[in-house]
């Protein structure tokens, strides 16, 4: 049996009297490139921050190739990017470089200097007088120069502009091709949806949803404009939500489209027309269940 | 005033209140020790014994000029003033440099500058602040002399005088904080300055030739103003002009340079990166060279000065065994011997390295709050390997400043014809590292498990130490008060042999807590920016 890249097993972590984690459980197999979504405050930095060693958990645990997170072996197999990257000032950026490299232990130089090309970071000036994006870049080469078995990336692209985010994406590619494993944590759901091939969704601490990009669209809702219908529709099964229009009925439904299907065959139906939800919404259907209840 | 000036000042008020408070009360202490030591060696009649000291170059290089000594005001002005000016107005430096450009470096100034308050606003609000608080330093100090039966209008004077002398150099601090970034560099400078006009003030007060130099510096005319003696209120005039002159240049400059950045340009490329920091321990060093190199400069020249001055007050000593008599009747008999002034001033230099050992460590917590050390935690060295290498930079920075000071103290005393060995006053700064190890261990313990507490109350604890040391015995505190002082139990090195269970005990107890420390550090969550 494979050895889990990053391991998640029953991670619980609190605040003092607010739960941020509660019994969360996840596996990722190595090479695999998972997107970690959910709303802010949800608890996906709190998991990466655990899984780096930088938070204790409450109860549960995290394992990175088998060994407990925070220790010298899941260090080195660990590479990290935050959503605001803090290095000392007065360092330049090749210095940053030359420090995270040391502690880490491995570069790849060749890569290196290919990656502050692509990423068009002038390694000579001090940290202090980066933007946001180029301190992330910085962060970026580091974790992509280490080759790290795992990166864990918490919203590497927020200050990245579209050129840059493109060659995020050909890095990220580029590692999972070489067998790396990858957490990316991203608001930017093209990006998630570009690059992930299963997404994890947490919310209010829970895990609420961890599935492949397919088995998404698999049980996504599918939206029916039924022209020449006027009949009750929301006996048939798999119909959430339905109305009527001026010509027909509009129906959503979830799951399979044949009870619906053999229902309109009894139907004066004079035309159909679908539409699956993107992505996007399926997505943003939970952050909405999240809001409704927060 | 407008809602958005409103709400700046809240801010402004909630960011320095609880400082401004400590700082009050410190100046409200030392006027009211002050007080009851002129009570206690006897008033006038028992300083008569001290005439020619006061007046002796040395002894006013160290306190100032002596005006108005006769009266509990006067002595406490000169005993107390000096030091407790250089406090208070190095105190409002790094307050003026906070409010700005610490807002200005963590980004929330401009949060604060792009609504209806502008930049220029924003900053004439921060100085309104910091003459607010100067002012209320002033007055704490004017009601403590004035409730202690000082004359009003010289109790009214010195606090006017202290309130001029704290806005001027908040004044310095926050012109300091236009001109350069980061908030580190600005302060630097800012305190620099302030050093030097400090020892220009020694040297114009300790050479009799150059004392016209009293007034090109703030603490000339703090002494000048003479409070408690002729009350020259004239002489305010020159920080009024001061305090316009540098208001008025950050006026300037704060129309013609970008928030965010210093007027004064600053190279932000590096030619030659530095090798050291692949390495923790490089990395350690290379942050604190800066640190390591100002504090040895400054505790060199402190040396130095008080090598110079041992002959003088030792061959005065000599000649007025009125003067011995008592100093020995309030527990100062030990410094009219060479080796007995050593001793003594080893007490400064143990507060000094104890707070340099802070700061030291204190960079560990500012790394972790900024967020700075995630990565390498993360993906690089174990927390404990990092501690170790902060433990140890911070042993090698007291060790090396240490032999400095003890160089320069020797330095000093030979060029004034000393009789102390170099071997002595190496002793002399071996004994003076002491405290800082429990002082260490004390700080670590409370970054393992309370972090945020842990400079403040380290410090505040090192400053009791200090107090309790220094001016109980002269205030006849009672012994079991004397016993909590560390410093109390540390012997007079040279004068007096070292005592090896008081060294032991420190050192097993700051081992311990250092462990204490180590452990709480290694299980909490670390600070997130």
């Amino acid at each position: 049996m494979t050895v889990p890249a990053l391991a998640l097993e029953h991670l619980t972590k609190h605040f003092g009297s607010t739960v941020a984690l509660d019994d969360v459980s996840l596996e990722i197999r190595p090479g695999e490139v998972v997107g970690f979504l959910g709303p802010n405050g949800a608890g996906k930095s709190t998991a990466l921050r655990v899984a780096l060693g930088l938070l204790r958990p409450t109860s549960g645990g995290v394992r990175v190739m088998g060994h407990a997170a925070g220790s010298p072996d899941a260090r080195a197999l660990l590479a990290y990017v935050p959503g605001d990257v803090a290095l000392w000032p007065r360092l330049s950026g090749e210095e940053s470089l030359t420090l995270l490299e040391g502690l880490h232990g491995d570069v790849d130089a060749a890569y290196r200097a290919r990656l502050i090309d692509v990423f068009d970071v002038d390694v000579h000036k001090r940290v202090r007088a980066y933007s946001k994006g180029n301190r992330q870049k910085i962060a970026l080469v580091a974790a992509f120069a280490s080759r790290a078995d795992v990166l864990l990336l918490d919203e590497p692209t927020s200050g990245l502009d579209p050129l840059m985010e493109r060659v995020f994406r050909e890095c990220v590619s580029e590692a999972a091709a070489r067998g790396q494993t990858v957490l990316l944590s991203s608001h930017i759901l093209s990006e998630v949806e570009h690059l992930c091939a299963r997404v994890a969704m947490i919310r209010s601490g829970r895990l609420v949803r961890v599935a492949t990009i397919d088995e998404l669209r698999e049980h996504a809702s599918v939206e029916f404009d039924i022209v020449g219908v006027s009949a009750d529709v929301s006996t048939v099964a798999g119909v959430t939500r339905w109305e009527r229009t001026s010509d027909g009925v509009k129906v959503t439904i979830t799951g399979s489209p044949v009870p619906l299907l053999h229902f309109l065959a009894t139907q004066p139906v004079t035309a159909v027309r679908t539409r699956e939800a993107s992505l996007e919404e399926i997505f943003l259907s939970y952050y909405d269940v999240a809001e409704t209840r927060g | 005033m407008g809602k958005g000036p409103r709400s700046l000042v809240a801010l402004l008020r909630r960011q320095c209140q609880f400082g401004v408070l400590v700082v009050a009360l410190g100046v409200l202490s030392a006027v009211a020790i002050g007080i009851k030591s002129f009570r206690i060696i006897g008033g006038a009649s028992g300083l008569s014994a001290m005439k020619g000291l006061l007046t002796s170059p040395a002894v006013a290089a160290l306190y100032g000029k002596p005006y108005g000594v006769t009266t509990a005001g006067g002595f406490t002005q000169w005993k107390m003033g000096m030091y407790l000016a250089l406090a208070v107005t190095m105190w409002i430096i790094f307050l003026a440099t906070k409010l700005s450009r610490g807002a200005e470096d963590d980004g929330s100034w401009d949060l604060l500058v792009s609504g209806r308050t502008t930049h220029r606003r924003a900053t004439a609000t921060v100085a309104v602040t910091l003459v607010v608080t100067s002012a209320l330093f002033g007055f704490v100090a004017a009601v403590t002399f004035a409730v202690a039966g000082e004359s009003v209008v010289a109790s009214g004077l010195y606090g006017v005088t202290l309130c001029c002398l704290s806005a001027t150099s908040a004044a310095l601090g926050l012109l300091g904080a236009q001109l350069l970034a980061p908030r580190r560099r600005a302060s630097s400078y800012a305190a620099g300055i302030l050093m030097a006009m400090f020892v220009v003030r020694m040297v114009a007060d300790g050479v009799t030739r150059l004392s016209f130099l009293r007034w090109l510096t703030p603490f000339g005319w703090f002494e000048e103003v003479r409070c408690f003696d002729s009350n020259r209120w004239w002489v305010l005039a020159f920080y009024v002009v001061a305090f316009v002159v540098l208001t008025w240049c950050t006026v300037l400059v704060v129309d013609r340079r970008d928030v965010g950045e210093g007027r004064l340009a600053r190279g932000d490329v590096v030619a030659s990166p530095s090798a050291l920091v692949g390495s923790v321990d490089g990395m350690i060093w290379t942050q604190r060279r800066g640190l390591a190199g100002t504090w040895a400069g400054v505790v060199a020249l402190f040396a130095a000065l008080m090598g110079l001055l041992i002959k003088p007050l030792v061959d005065f000593a000599h000649s007025n065994p009125s003067y011995v008599a008592t100093l020995e009747r309030y527990g100062y008999g030990s410094v009219v011997t060479s080796k007995g002034f050593v001793g003594e001033m080893g007490l400064f230099f143990s507060v000094a390295f104890a707070f340099l050992a802070v700061t030291s460590l204190h960079q560990l917590f500012a790394d972790e709050g900024a967020g700075r050390l995630d990565v390498p935690l993360a993906t690089g060295v174990s927390r404990r390997r990092w501690l170790n290498s902060t433990v140890a930079g911070t042993v090698g920075i007291l060790v090396v400043t240490a032999a400095l000071s003890a160089v320069a103290f020797n330095a000093g005393s030979f060029v004034a014809g000393g009789d102390v060995s170099t071997v002595e006053f190496f002793q002399g700064a071996a004994s003076s590292l002491v405290l800082s190890v429990p002082v260490c261990g004390f700080y670590l313990a409370l970054l393992g498990w309370v972090p945020r507490s842990a400079l403040g109350v380290t410090s505040g604890a090192i400053i009791v130490s200090f107090i309790v040391a220094a001016f109980g015995p002269a205030l006849q505190w009672p012994q079991a008060v004397l016993a909590l002082s560390p410093l109390h139990h540390l012997p007079l090195v040279p004068l007096e042999p070292w005592a090896p269970w008081a060294v032991v005990w420190m050192l097993g107890a700051g081992v311990l807590l250092v462990i204490v420390g180590a452990v709480g550090y290694e299980r909490r969550d670390l600070l997130s920016a």
